[in-house]
């Protein structure tokens, strides 16, 4: 949508990209280390990634909206685990159990955000720090409400759930994949395919897309746009309707996915992912998240998240209010967060109802700067090149672990450590490229060619 | 005056507290003018579009009387928006623009172009879909009609010229649908001189358009150019409407500065003797970047023993001045303070020579509110100049060898700690890897084996433990003690020392004393750290009698009133708070100071005991003063030079009895030719 002149200055990009790059040296470094197979990495990978993306793309309004790091999908994910609590005592198996928690998340996080966001609104410039401590203060009546109110004041019929079988409190890990509510699955099972063959649908989605896209739709005419967008004789902007603009816009991402088609073809690289399954309604869903992130930047609502995110002074000079856009921001994105964990639960088939949200936060944090995003810019690309490096390294870590210090625990040390890591070095780069006084030159400013040197 | 006019003040008073800020204005303005605001600062410019505005200011702080009329009916404008609606627009003087949006984008800001799609009809309008050609279409037409017709309208706000987002502001106002009056806010400050004209075109252009405008300045040439007729402001007050074609600069001059009769704030005490002339202070080519207040190369020179005044209007750079010079800002140029050259960027340094500053920010830098009288005044002296401190370890000289000896000393200290922890860690590790380890753990693994076998005979047969085959020799000592102690020590105490290689023995060595060698590195670095103290002087404690007494002579000499020099900063009055900020100062002895805006939010009785403090510490310790006040009446009544700053430079130095008109066109940035500039 914008178009600079910027030229390219390779000191300023490495600048930038500085954490995504480390990661990826790290990754490099640690796959030989780990002497694991590429079959395994891959299997492993694609089950992560298609457990953590959606909670990853959660994280983008609110960085967009100028919020920062929005740690307190934790509650949304406490949220949709209440969901879930009840599907199961309803005993709803399957898909249809998945979507009656869905369903059922959106208003419970959907309340649980607008009291966040409601909070954040009161304490603007410390948003991280606030959600991050909400997430624990939320920890806490949650184990309230699932040690006590549980069984005690709201009946579990359910006696699988609870402690011992007893009428207190639920137990520490429930199995999703018991008896006949079993949802472990419920939307991974529903539609499973080969990677290859994943590959070739998205493709072929993505290009169909691309053509439609370049139809210029004013020259049909029951598809007519808004009466204010019809072009009008003495138009200006011809270029963005040619096919030759469009094509050099969508070229690129075509490249990539015709190139991805081609390079499969070779066995060997075809052999690499042939344990790897892909849960295709999984990945309609995370792609659908990506899709609203795009398409909402471009609706008036998205313009405000936007103009909000830059500056809240300017936005509100233009009449926008900025604390009830602030608050949409947060309660999509925790309403999003209770659907990514739900994507979860189901994939992993195991719920520990204590501990089960306590780092997504951090972790999905941790992943979406290390794909390259910062407190302020964030993209789905970022969330999931970030979310595809930070659990490369969750996979080889332990094995690095035991190959180098003959021990894996050193390398589950590790991980937890890059993870606070990468947040802090985000944190330090913002802090540092947004120093209070940058250097001007008043003297440039001011028409004088050179600063004399001072008399000696 | 009926509907002619689009715009029409008509009495307005507006008052906070007991301060009348704007008194019985009344102005009118028709379509297709443009009407010059001209004032000093807090003349009441602000606040009388504050009104036009409906800030919330001026409602919460019980609104105004008089009665404003847009198109011939009464308004009251409740909010910023609510003035929107009714079609007035601003030019803000700080740029209201989003530096990461496109120039169209800005424009559009909450105005989008939308089309309805499905979800939008479900879930409200605020998610349709942005038209973007329509809305660069806008922006095209707005940015062709303030004359950028070469801009790029998706071009990025950030890398935009400054003067090129001065004319992205005034787009987006024209585009607005319904706009009747534009207030332009200082719009030229930030513009080059061709930018500038180009502006007064566009002002021209748009105001042709029926467009009323409002266009406040400070700079006289460019409201003869471009207004139609100019309203003066002066203390709140109405000074004077005027058309331009009947006035001129010097009239205008005068009408910003005049003052009533020359009534003074304070008497001013002769001086036992005359100035010598010599410079104090020599600054050349001066620039600070001190953000809203930038000094783009000042030169002046303060002599000896003067009171020397800086003024100017906000935001022309007088306050950077002092902070340049101070180092609380980034700071070049040349400063020679009593014939030396002066450090500039390092505040410890220009303090140790004598210089002192009261700064314009009492709360921000200037005092530490919850901290008692005393600690105040006597806080700067004692970080600067190291007094009202007592030793608390005797004070030693350093022995002859001195540093060396001692930089050893240090570096033996480490060597102890770094060696007790080698012996702790690393011998470990290379002891599970040596070969007499693994074969006594080989071994140590089949006596258990043995013994495991001996306990399950035990228990058969009931003999007693002496019946338990054991291996040989120390090995059984070492099993004996084998699960208190771990592996390698008891293996190396216990198992013969002959059978260890030369390279083991040093590695033992290190791993029975390695807690000594801890202590002692420990031990020796306290010491030296001690001994370092003794040395510097650096353990101190407040010498509280002292600083009682220097700070019960301050309440005395200054008049603070106060329950006492315990009692916290925070609960003063301002006048007194500012009183304690004098009192700093001079505890740091100074010899040349700085006053920045020394009357600030104080009362007038407050006021002239500050002014006469300083007039007295000018004449009787013969302290040379720089003051930079926004006021120029006090100027004029202590100062024996007055310099006026106008964008940055120094536009005039004038008499304290200097011509109105002259310090009024030097504020506006001309520099008089007449007689009066010094």
């Amino acid at each position: 949508m914008n178009k600079t002149g910027k030229s390219f200055h390779f000191g300023t990009w490495l600048r930038d990209n500085a954490v995504m790059l480390t990661f990826v040296l790290l990754t490099i470094a640690a796959i030989p280390l780990s002497a694991m197979k590429l079959t395994t990495i891959f299997f492993e990978l694609a089950s992560r990634i298609s457990r953590n993306a959606f909670l990853i793309l959660a994280l983008i309004l609110p960085i967009v909206a100028g919020m920062g790091i929005n740690f307190a999908i934790t509650i949304g994910a406490m949220g949709a685990q209440i969901a879930l609590l009840l599907t199961l005592n309803w005993q709803i198996p399957g898909f249809s159990g998945i979507a009656t928690a869905a369903a059922m998340t959106v208003p419970l996080a959907g309340f649980f955000g607008y009291l966040v966001g409601k909070l954040l609104n009161r304490m603007k410039g410390q948003e991280m720090i606030g959600s991050m401590i909400l997430g624990y203060f939320a920890n806490g009546l949650y184990q309230v409400l699932f040690l006590f109110v549980f069984g005690q004041l709201i009946p579990i019929a359910n006696r699988d759930l609870t402690i011992l079988g007893g009428k207190t409190g639920i137990s520490n890990t429930l199995d999703l994949n018991k008896g006949v509510y079993a949802v472990k699955g419920g939307l991974d099972n529903l539609w499973k395919l080969p990677f290859g063959d994943a590959l070739y649908i998205a493709s072929g989605v993505v290009l169909f897309f691309m053509l439609i896209t370049m139809i210029d739709m004013s020259r049909i005419p029951f598809l007519k746009k808004s009466k204010l967008a019809q072009p009008d004789d003495n138009a200006i902007l011809v270029e963005d309707k040619s096919i030759a603009y469009k094509l050099k816009r969508r070229l690129p991402i075509a490249i990539i996915f015709i190139a991805a088609c081609a390079v499969y073809q070779i066995p060997v690289v075809a052999q690499q992912f042939m344990m790897v399954r892909v849960p295709m309604v999984t990945a309609i869903c995370i792609a659908l998240l990506g899709l609203f992130n795009v398409v909402i930047m471009r609706t008036r609502l998205g313009q405000r998240f936007r103009a909000v995110g830059q500056s809240q002074t300017v936005a509100n000079a233009a009449g926008i209010n900025v604390n009830r856009t602030r608050l949409i921001a947060i309660i999509l994105s925790t309403i999003f967060a209770g659907w990514g964990q739900l994507i979860y639960l189901q994939s992993l088939g195991i719920m520990q109802t204590y501990a089960a949200h306590e780092s997504i936060g951090l972790y999905a944090g941790a992943a979406i700067l290390v794909g390259g995003a910062t407190i302020v810019r964030a993209t789905n690309g970022q969330a999931i090149l970030g979310c595809v490096l930070f659990h490369v390294l969750f996979v080889v870590a332990p094995k690095v672990g035991v190959n180098v210090f003959g021990d894996a625990a050193i390398g589950e040390f590790f991980r937890v450590f890059v993870s606070f890591g990468v947040i802090a070095l985000a944190l330090v780069l913002h802090g540092l490229r947004n120093r209070p006084y940058k250097p001007r030159d008043l003297r440039n400013e001011a028409g004088i060619p050179a600063a004399p040197k001072p008399a000696k | 005056m009926g509907a002619e006019c689009v715009l029409e003040f008509k009495n307005i008073t507006k008052r906070y507290g007991t301060n009348t800020v704007l008194h019985d204005v009344s102005l009118s303005v028709k379509p297709g003018e443009i009407h010059a605001l001209l004032g000093e600062n807090g003349a009441g410019k602000s606040t009388l579009m504050n009104v036009l505005f409906g800030m919330p200011v001026i409602h919460e702080s019980g609104g105004f009387s008089g009665e404003v009329f847009i198109d011939g009916n009464s308004v009251v404008v409740m909010s910023p928006h609510d003035a929107m609606a009714k079609g007035i627009g601003m030019v803000h003087q700080e740029f209201m623009l989003i530096p990461g949006f496109s120039i169209t984008e800005n424009i559009k800001l909450n105005r989008e172009i939308t089309h309805r799609n499905p979800v939008s009809a479900v879930l409200g309008d605020n998610l349709e879909l942005m038209d973007m050609p329509a809305m660069r279409r806008d922006a095209r037409k707005a940015l062709d009609s303030v004359g950028m017709k070469s801009l790029d309208e998706l071009a990025l706000v950030k890398g935009l010229p400054v003067g090129y987002m001065q004319f992205v502001e005034i787009a987006r106002e024209i585009d607005k649908t319904g706009i009747k009056i534009l207030v332009f806010d200082e719009p030229t400050a930030v513009l080059t001189e061709s930018e500038a004209k180009l502006l007064m075109e566009v002002m021209r252009s748009i105001a042709e358009s029926g467009i009323a405008i409002i266009f406040i300045t400070h700079r006289l040439d460019e409201v003869l150019t471009v207004a139609d007729t100019v309203t003066v402001l002066r203390d709140g007050k109405l000074a004077a409407t005027r058309q331009v074609q009947e006035t001129s600069l010097i009239e205008l001059a005068s009408l910003m500065i005049g003052r009533t009769g020359s009534e003074s704030v304070v008497d001013l005490p002769p001086r036992e003797e005359a100035l010598t002339g010599k410079i104090a202070l020599k600054a050349n080519d001066l620039f600070v970047e001190m953000p809203g207040e930038m000094v783009k190369g000042a030169s002046f020179e303060v002599r000896e023993g003067e009171i020397f005044g800086i003024g100017g209007l906000a935001g022309q750079g007088k306050v950077g001045i002092p902070n340049g010079i101070l180092g609380t800002f980034p700071a070049s140029g040349q400063v020679e303070l009593f014939g030396e050259p002066l450090p500039l960027n390092d505040v410890r340094a220009t303090l140790s020579k004598g210089v002192a500053m009261l700064s314009e920010d009492r709360r921000g830098v200037g005092l530490l509110l919850d901290q008692s009288i005393e600690d105040n005044i006597v806080f700067s002296a004692m970080q600067v100049h190291r007094r009202f401190l007592k030793g608390l370890l005797p004070r030693v000289k350093a022995a002859p060898p001195g540093k060396v000896l001692r930089s050893a000393v240090w570096a033996l200290s480490v060597v102890l700690v770094l060696a007790g922890f080698f012996g702790l860690t690393r011998y470990q590790l290379a002891f599970n890897r040596s070969a007499a380890v693994k074969a006594y753990i080989a071994f140590q693994k089949q006596a258990t084996a043995v013994v495991g076998e001996a306990d399950i005979i035990i228990e058969d047969t009931a003999s007693s433990a002496d019946d338990v085959v054991l291996p040989s020799g120390g090995a059984a000592a070492a099993l004996e003690e084998e699960e208190a102690e771990p592996v390698v020590s008891v293996f190396l105490s216990e198992k013969a020392a002959d059978t260890l290689t030369p390279g083991e023995k040093i590695l033992l060595f290190f791993a029975n004393s390695a807690w000594a060698f801890l202590a002692a590195g420990l031990l020796l670095a306290a010491a030296m750290y001690a001994y370092q103290c003794m040395i510097k002087g650096s353990v101190t404690l407040k010498d509280t009698s002292g600083i009682r007494a220097l700070s019960k002579q301050m309440i005395h000499d200054l008049d603070i009133r106060c329950t006492g020099s315990g009692q916290l900063v925070g609960t003063l009055s301002g006048g007194n708070q500012q009183k304690v900020c004098i009192a700093r100062v001079l505890a740091l002895t100074p010899k040349f100071l700085f006053v920045s805006e020394p009357t600030r939010g104080i009362d007038i009785g407050a006021k002239r005991l500050v002014l006469e403090t300083l007039v007295r510490l000018n004449r009787e310790q013969k302290l040379t003063i720089v003051m930079v006040s926004s006021e120029l009446l006090e100027l004029r009544s202590i100062c024996d030079r007055i310099a006026i700053v106008a964008g940055g430079k120094v536009a005039g130095v004038f008499e304290p009895n200097a011509n109105d008109a002259d310090i009024g066109l030097a504020m506006s940035g001309i520099t008089p030719e007449r007689s009066g500039a010094v």
